[in-house]
């Protein structure tokens, strides 16, 4: 499954990418999966799925694993609060979480030596991405329900 | 009106002499006035009923015909279903004759280079890197530092390759940089990614006069790109007393995050790629 969800992020929705930027699937799968099962669950998942993305990215190998097990655990956080089952929780977690993300992605880039500028990709980048990963979060999260419910162990 | 229905002898004789008076009179136009009359409050009625009856008729036809029109549907359907895959077949055809079109011309204008064609099969996943992966690798020939154009221009260069794949970093990249050149001016600077899909050329001295609409082509400075290969077009100049340098907008004709298919020339050994 992460794998699918890895091709659907290079693959397929680069196609579709309103204001130049693609919704982060992985990020939300994780975080998803964080909000449903805790970050202790999660956190295997968000290992895979970075390590995954790591191998189909040009940057440094690790700052997509180092970056989505970090924010996805984060988000897993939520559940302790009293507002876990508020249809706005993963509105808030989503946003959250890819702030967190491209904080940590752009420390590890910058750490790396690439060039970074805070600044405009915050504007550019991590706004429009927050948005349309907001968008993107309820199907995601209803999708990751139903696995949830699915997969729950018996008794 | 009793008299009549007790006689109908009466009602009969009457009927015959009106509808003899009538045939005698009609030819003459006198009767027009009653016949006008007659057919003003028979119209709005005969319209009532040709509606309702060709209603009623439509109706059961419809009833009649609704196991041939189920039938009828379902083959309208699937022609319709077989005509949209046409279609779309169709479209993606064009395009693909297109971008051949365009690289055949690239390689017609270009015959020195050893050019081959490659297809984009993903894209970097994280948003704030510019990337491809192509569908060609060490098994095809590349290597590592080699560039990857399209028919409008350059596109960028390998930075990984692997036995089926290779990766191409795009001039977008925050950490991609070529020297380059204004075709008219012959005025030299630097054209890096800004990293949100935009180019940007520095190092552009001052008193170098730089205007909007000029192209701009790599220098082949380091030997990291060959000579005169399209980067783009001016559209803005920046000049600031203050700083040393002026900053000069370059749009590329490339469109980097729907580019589909490209050419990677072969040929060129560049100097000393650090990735």
């Amino acid at each position: 499954m992460l794998l699918s969800v890895a091709l659907l992020q290079t693959s397929a929705l680069p196609r579709f990418s309103p204001w130049g930027v693609v919704p982060d699937l992985m990020l939300l799968v994780g975080v998803s999966w964080s909000l449903l099962r805790g970050a202790r669950a999660a956190i295997p998942w968000a290992l895979g799925g970075g390590l995954l993305l790591d191998l189909l990215s040009g940057g440094p190998f690790g700052a997509a694993t180092i970056s989505l097990t970090l924010s996805s655990a984060a988000a897993g956080l939520e559940q302790l609060n009293l507002y876990r089952d508020s249809v706005w929780l993963p509105v808030f977690a989503s946003s959250g979480a890819t702030i967190l993300y491209y904080a940590l992605y752009l420390a590890v880039l910058n750490i790396a030596g690439r060039p970074v500028s805070w600044g405009s990709s915050l504007v550019q980048v991590v706004l429009p991405c927050m948005l349309l990963n907001v968008l993107v979060m309820y199907p995601t999260f209803w999708a990751m329900r139903w696995l949830h419910r699915r997969t729950l162990p018996v008794g | 009106m009793s008299v009549l229905r007790n006689r109908p002898l009466t009602l009969v004789s009457i009927l015959v002499t009106a509808a003899l008076v009538a045939m005698v009179l009609y030819p003459t136009g006198r009767l027009k006035p009653v016949e006008d009359f007659a057919l003003t409050v028979l119209a709005p009625l005969q319209y009532s009923v040709q509606w309702v009856s060709a209603r009623v008729a439509h109706g059961a036809q419809t009833l009649r015909e609704l196991g041939s029109l189920r039938v009828r549907v379902q083959e309208l359907e699937s022609t319709v279903d077989r005509l949209m895959i046409e279609n779309v077949r169709l479209r993606e055809a064009e395009i693909e004759l297109a971008n051949l079109r365009e690289q055949l011309q690239f390689k017609l204008t270009n015959p020195t280079y050893e050019l081959l064609a490659a297809e984009v099969i993903g894209h970097d996943p994280s948003n704030l890197l510019h990337y491809i992966t192509i569908d060609r690798g060490a098994g095809d020939g590349l290597a590592i530092g080699m560039p990857v154009v399209t028919a409008r221009g350059l596109v960028g260069r390998i930075t990984a390759i692997y036995p089926q794949t290779a990766r191409v970093m795009l001039l977008t990249d925050r950490a991609s940089s070529v020297n380059a050149l204004i075709q008219r001016s012959r005025t030299t600077g630097v054209v890096q990614g800004d990293g949100q899909g935009g180019l940007v050329m520095r190092f552009v001295e001052q008193s170098e006069q730089v205007e909007v609409g000029d192209i701009v082509l790599t220098a082949g400075l380091g030997g990291n790109f060959p000579k005169r290969l399209v980067i783009g077009q001016v559209t803005a100049v920046r000049r600031n007393d203050v700083r040393m340098f002026q900053e000069v907008e370059v749009q590329s004709a490339v469109q980097f995050e729907r580019v589909e298919a490209v050419l990677v020339i072969q040929g060129f050994e560049p100097l000393d790629y650090v990735p």
